[in-house]
């Protein structure tokens, strides 16, 4: 074995401390100082004293949950902050892509091809993940728009669609994304992606986003709730 | 509802009542989470406000958590981003205060426990002259509770890539830990 397959291996051993050596690798760090510094370090690391935190941080946690939780439940997530930044934060959370300037991820040689041919496959989770992979490289692309609007049209998950729907934040410079949405909202047949789609519009902060919403309005082509939902949302943001 | 899972207590955060259950889950999790954001700001205030904004943040995002998932991967997903946000708004990556960093001093000054405490140091050191995404991926990788193939989910890459990467870093710390001393 080389001293590199050795030193990968000792990355589970690290974990698993109690577990015992094979004996080969115990002849070659017995041999091999390189190794045994490696596994040394990991030891050190392992060790590293935890610095323990206030016991009375729940506390003030439990305090500031009280002071703040009000005000983020009177907004919708998806308004609480326009643009870029917030919906990056979303896909974050949703599967852990990264913020400009901080990427460890690494993309696959062609992301978005293969991300396309991905999204249509696996499971819900899996279909999750390709959206916030596939958007973590976030520039304007008509064909990446048209999957995620499929993915809000068609997909048999809800938070698929979702999350498709978070998605699309990042595309809200895409002068078109206005139109397409429009033309997606009526047939939408989940009422929650539907409420989604109406916060997307009215975040676009566009003029033709807003008539299009009130159109809608207005044609009577949105279900009860949508319709409310756009109603007020529209009265909020004065557009 | 001590006796309900991770996974029961964000079902209840997601279903829009469940503050009792995200103050549990902040009381499971925030003292290795704490650890770990100390260890990469070296600042007891604000790695305590961070945690606090992790949890907040858990809150807001409560949807996107699957059911069945597991909590902690998710949780340290979260806790990078707001990492990130926290280096974005610091803008530049200033550099550590060493001396915030020091560890307590040993109660017993028994030679060992001294030369433990220095290595220890050392090793605090050696990581602050890391890049920030290698230190923090090294202090991950060496929680007992996150499995690499919870940190290749994290990383969106595959296992034996995370390790790899995990083994450069590894080999950067290493050279940086068992360099000489400079001597001035
Ligand atoms: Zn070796």
């Amino acid at each position: 074995m080389r001293c590199e397959e050795i030193q990968i291996a000792l990355l589970e051993a690290q974990k698993y401390p109690q577990e015992i050596l094979p004996a080969e690798w115990i002849k070659h760090l017995e041999t091999c100082p390189d190794c045994r510094e490696v596994r040394e370090l990991w030891q050190q690391l392992s060790h590293f004293p935890a610095p323990v935190p206030d016991p009375g941080l729940t506390e003030r946690f439990r305090k500031r949950l009280a002071h703040e939780v009000p005000q983020t439940k009177r907004r919708s997530p998806l308004l609480a902050g326009w643009g870029l930044p917030l919906a990056a934060t979303l896909l974050l959370a949703v599967g852990g892509a990264f913020a400009a300037g901080y990427s460890l991820r690494p993309l696959p040689t062609n992301p978005r091809r293969e991300a396309l041919a991905e999204f249509r496959r696996g499971t819900a989770a899996d279909r999750l993940q390709t959206i916030a992979l596939v958007t973590s490289n976030r520039s304007g692309d008509s064909n990446l728009v048209m999957a995620l609007l499929e993915r809000v049209a068609l997909d048999p998950s809800v938070e698929v669609r979702l999350s498709a729907v978070e998605a699309l934040y990042i595309f809200g410079s895409d002068p078109s994304l206005g139109d397409r949405i429009a033309e997606a909202l009526p047939s939408q047949d989940q009422p929650r992606v539907q409420l989604a789609l109406v916060d997307l519009m009215v975040a676009l902060r566009e003029r033709r986003a807003a008539e299009a919403l009130r159109r809608l309005v207005q044609e009577h082509r949105l279900g009860p709730a949508a319709r409310h939902h756009a109603e007020a949302r529209l009265a909020e943001q004065r557009m | 509802m001590e006796s309900l899972d991770d996974s029961e207590l964000m079902a209840r955060v997601r279903a829009g009542h469940g503050e009792t259950a995200l103050v549990l889950l902040f009381e499971r999790h925030h003292g290795p989470l704490f650890g770990f954001l100390y260890r990469l700001t070296g600042h007891t205030a604000t790695s305590e406000d961070l945690v606090q904004d992790v949890f907040l943040r858990v809150l807001r995002y409560a949807n996107s958590f699957r059911p069945g998932e597991a909590f902690r991967p998710w949780l340290y997903r979260i806790a990078r981003n707001v990492l990130a946000d926290h280096w974005a708004r610091r803008k530049a990556e200033l550099p550590l205060d060493l001396h915030a960093m020091a560890l307590p001093a040993p109660t017993n000054c028994a030679h060992a426990d001294l030369e433990y405490a220095q290595d220890q140091d050392r090793l605090q050191q050696a990581l602050n002259q890391m890049p920030l995404e290698k230190r923090e991926l090294l202090l991950l990788s060496r929680d007992p509770e996150l499995s690499y193939a919870d940190l290749a989910t994290t990383y969106g890459c595959s296992i034996s890539a995370l390790k790899v990467r995990v083994h450069r870093a590894m080999q950067e710390l290493r050279s940086l830990f068992f360099q000489p001393m400079e001597v001035r």
